[in-house]
C-alpha cells in the first residue's frame, strides 16, 4: 500500500474484485495491475464530464425485421 | 519494363489475365506458395498452410474457368485469412495455445464468401493472441516480422495480414479491427487495409475480441484491390446479430469517378499529437496531393476524440474479460503475459464504468457524425510512428491513438502508403468517412492512389 489514495483505493479494488470473482492473482501480479488499474479506471470516471442525464449509452443490440 | 513476378501481381492484374485464360490459377498459386516456401521461415506471416488444399482449389478453379464458368474478380485469386477466422477442417487458433487444437467444421461468413467467389485460400495467418494487442509478437507461434525491416513489428493484430499481403505472400488478405487492427499492419506494412462501417461485413464464425468494438475487413496492395474484396464479403447476414440490412454498391464502379469535389478535413489536436516528424511529413504531402487531385481540404477538430480512446479501452476491456472470464480462471497460465495482464484489468471495470464509456461513446459518435456534414472525409496519420522494434517496449497505447475512436464510432476507415521514412519504413494516411459511405473513402483514396506510386514499391527481400 501507498499513501496516495488514489493508489491506494485501486489496490483495494483489486484485491477486492480477486477476492470476490476468483480471479487467480499472486502477489508478483497484484502490484503492476494496481498501478495500472489506477489510471485506467481514474480516465474511465472522469468521462462522466462529457455526459447529460439524458445521454443514453450507444446502441448495440437492435431488432431487425426478416431478411 | 518487364512484367512484374506472378506473387507480385495485383488482384486486379492476375483477375484479368485469370479470365482472359493467359494465366493458370495453379502457376498463380504454385508461385505465391514458392514465395511463402522461401521466406516465411523469415517472416512467420503464415500459422498454417494449406499447400494441398490450395492447390486443389486452384486446379478446380482452372476446371471452372477454362470450362466458360468464370464466377468473377477472386476466382483463382490466392489469399490468405487471419488465424481468427474459423475455417472448416482447418485449425484455427486465434493466435493462442487455448484454441491450438481447434478444426472448426464451418467456414466463417466472410471466408465462406470468399469460396463462393472462387478465392483460393492459401492458409492462416499469423496475429496477436486472440487479436488483443498490436505487434503479433505472439509467444506460441513466435512473432511475425516486418517486410520492410524483420527486426521490425508488423503492427497488429492482424500482423500476419498486412505482412502476407507486403511481402507477396499472399495477393490480399483478410483480418480484424477491434481497435486499428487492420490499418495498423497495413500502415506499418504499406499496404491498404480498410474497415468498414459497423455491421457492414458478417463477423460471424470469428473469434470475438470485444463485440460491439469488432470489424471485419481486407488487406490488399491497392485501394481496388480492397475494393474487390469488400464486395465479395459485404452483406446482410443473419448469423451475425450486428449485421447491417443495407444495399451494397459496386465498390470498384465507384471508384472509376474521380475526387473533385470532395471535401476533406485534416484533423489536428488528437490526430497529431505525439506524431513522429517523418510521419507528419508524409502526411502533409499527401495532403497537397489529395488537392492536387481536386479534393478540398480545411483543418478539422474532434474535441472529444482523446475521450473516446478512453471510451474505447474501457468497452474493449470490459467485454473482452466478459469473454474469457472463464477460460482466465481456469487456464490462466495458457495466456501470454500481456494478453493475461489486459484481461486481468478488464475485470476491474464496473458496469457502471461500462455503461458511462457506452454513453460517452453516443457523445463521441454525435461529434463526429456532425463533423462529417461539413466533410466527406476525414484525414490523419494511421499511425503516430513508423513499426517499432520488435524488442521494445508495448507500443498498443500509441499505435491506437488515431485509430480507435472510430471504431467507436463504427465509420469506415482506410489506412494507404503515403510515404516511407529516411530508415524506408512506410507511413500510412488514413481516411475516414459517414457510416455505410465505404465508396467515397475509397475513392478518395483510389485517387490519391492514382497520384502517388508509394503502393508500387516492394519490400527488400
Amino acid at each position: 500500500m501507498t499513501n496516495d489514495p488514489e493508489r491506494h483505493s485501486a489496490e483495494a479494488w483489486v484485491r477486492a474484485v480477486a477476492e470476490g470473482s476468483g480471479l487467480p492473482l499472486d502477489q508478483a501480479r497484484f502490484g503492476p495491475l494496481a498501478a495500472a488499474a489506477a489510471g485506467l479506471l481514474r480516465a474511465a470516471r472522469d468521462l462522466e464530464r462529457l455526459l447529460q442525464p439524458e445521454t443514453e449509452p450507444a446502441a448495440v443490440f437492435r431488432h431487425r425485421p426478416r431478411p | 519494363m518487364p512484367p512484374p513476378a506472378l506473387h507480385d501481381l495485383t488482384i486486379r492484374q492476375a483477375a484479368d489475365a485469370l479470365r482472359r485464360r493467359e494465366l493458370s490459377p495453379v502457376d498463380l498459386t504454385e508461385a505465391v506458395l514458392d514465395r511463402v516456401r522461401r521466406l516465411d521461415g523469415v517472416l512467420n506471416a503464415y500459422i498454417t498452410v494449406t499447400e494441398e488444399a490450395a492447390l486443389a482449389q486452384a486446379r478446380a478453379a482452372e476446371r471452372e474457368i477454362a470450362a466458360g464458368t468464370y464466377r468473377g474478380p477472386l476466382h483463382g485469386i490466392p489469399l490468405a485469412y487471419k488465424d481468427l477466422f474459423a475455417t472448416r477442417g482447418v485449425r484455427t487458433t486465434a493466435g493462442s495455445r487455448l484454441l491450438a487444437g481447434w478444426v472448426p467444421d464451418y467456414d466463417a461468413e466472410a471466408v465462406a464468401r470468399l469460396h463462393a467467389a472462387g478465392a483460393v485460400m492459401l492458409g492462416k495467418l499469423n496475429l496477436h493472441e486472440f487479436a488483443y494487442g498490436v505487434t503479433t509478437a505472439n509467444p506460441h507461434y513466435g512473432p511475425c516480422r516486418n517486410p520492410w525491416d524483420t527486426t521490425r513489428s508488423p503492427g497488429g493484430s492482424s500482423g500476419g495480414s498486412g505482412a502476407a499481403v507486403a511481402a507477396g505472400l499472399a495477393l490480399g488478405a483478410l483480418g480484424t479491427d477491434t481497435g486499428g487492427s487492420i490499418r495498423i499492419p497495413a500502415a506499418l506494412c504499406g499496404v491498404v487495409g480498410l474497415k468498414p462501417t459497423y455491421g457492414r461485413v458478417s463477423r460471424h464464425g470469428v473469434v470475438p475480441l470485444a463485440w460491439s468494438l469488432d470489424h471485419v475487413g481486407p488487406l490488399a496492395r491497392t485501394v481496388e484491390d480492397a475494393a474487390l474484396l469488400l464486395a465479395a464479403v459485404a452483406g446482410f447476414d443473419p448469423k451475425d446479430p450486428a449485421a447491417a440490412d443495407a444495399p451494397v454498391p459496386d465498390y470498384a464502379a465507384a471508384l472509376a469517378g474521380d475526387a473533385r469535389g470532395l471535401r476533406a478535413g485534416v484533423l489536428g489536436g488528437h490526430f497529431t499529437a505525439g506524431a513522429d516528424p517523418e510521419v507528419l511529413a508524409a502526411l502533409a504531402a499527401a495532403v497537397q496531393t489529395l488537392e492536387g487531385c481536386g479534393v478540398r481540404t480545411d483543418g478539422a477538430e474532434l474535441d472529444h476524440a482523446g475521450d473516446a480512446l478512453t471510451a474505447a479501452t474501457c468497452i474493449m476491456f470490459s467485454e473482452a474479460s466478459a469473454y474469457h472470464e472463464r477460460d482466465l480462471r481456469e487456464r490462466p497460465e495458457d495466456y501470454g503475459p500481456d494478453v493475461r495482464a489486459r484481461l486481468e484489468l478488464g475485470e476491474l471495470y464496473r458496469a457502471t464504468d461500462y455503461l458511462r464509456a457506452q454513453r460517452a461513446r453516443t457523445v463521441f459518435v454525435q461529434e463526429v457524425l456532425a463533423l462529417l456534414d461539413r466533410f466527406d472525409v476525414l484525414v490523419a496519420p494511421a499511425t503516430p510512428v513508423p513499426a517499432p522494434p520488435i524488442e521494445g517496449g508495448d507500443p498498443a497505447a500509441r499505435l491506437v491513438q488515431y485509430t480507435s475512436p472510430f471504431n467507436l464510432a463504427g465509420l469506415p476507415a482506410v489506412s494507404v502508403p503515403c510515404g516511407f521514412t529516411a530508415a524506408g519504413l512506410p507511413v500510412g494516411m488514413m481516411l475516414v468517412g459517414r457510416p455505410f459511405e465505404e465508396a467515397t473513402v475509397l475513392r478518395a483514396a483510389a485517387a490519391y492512389q492514382g497520384a502517388t506510386d508509394w503502393h508500387r514499391r516492394r519490400p527488400p527481400l
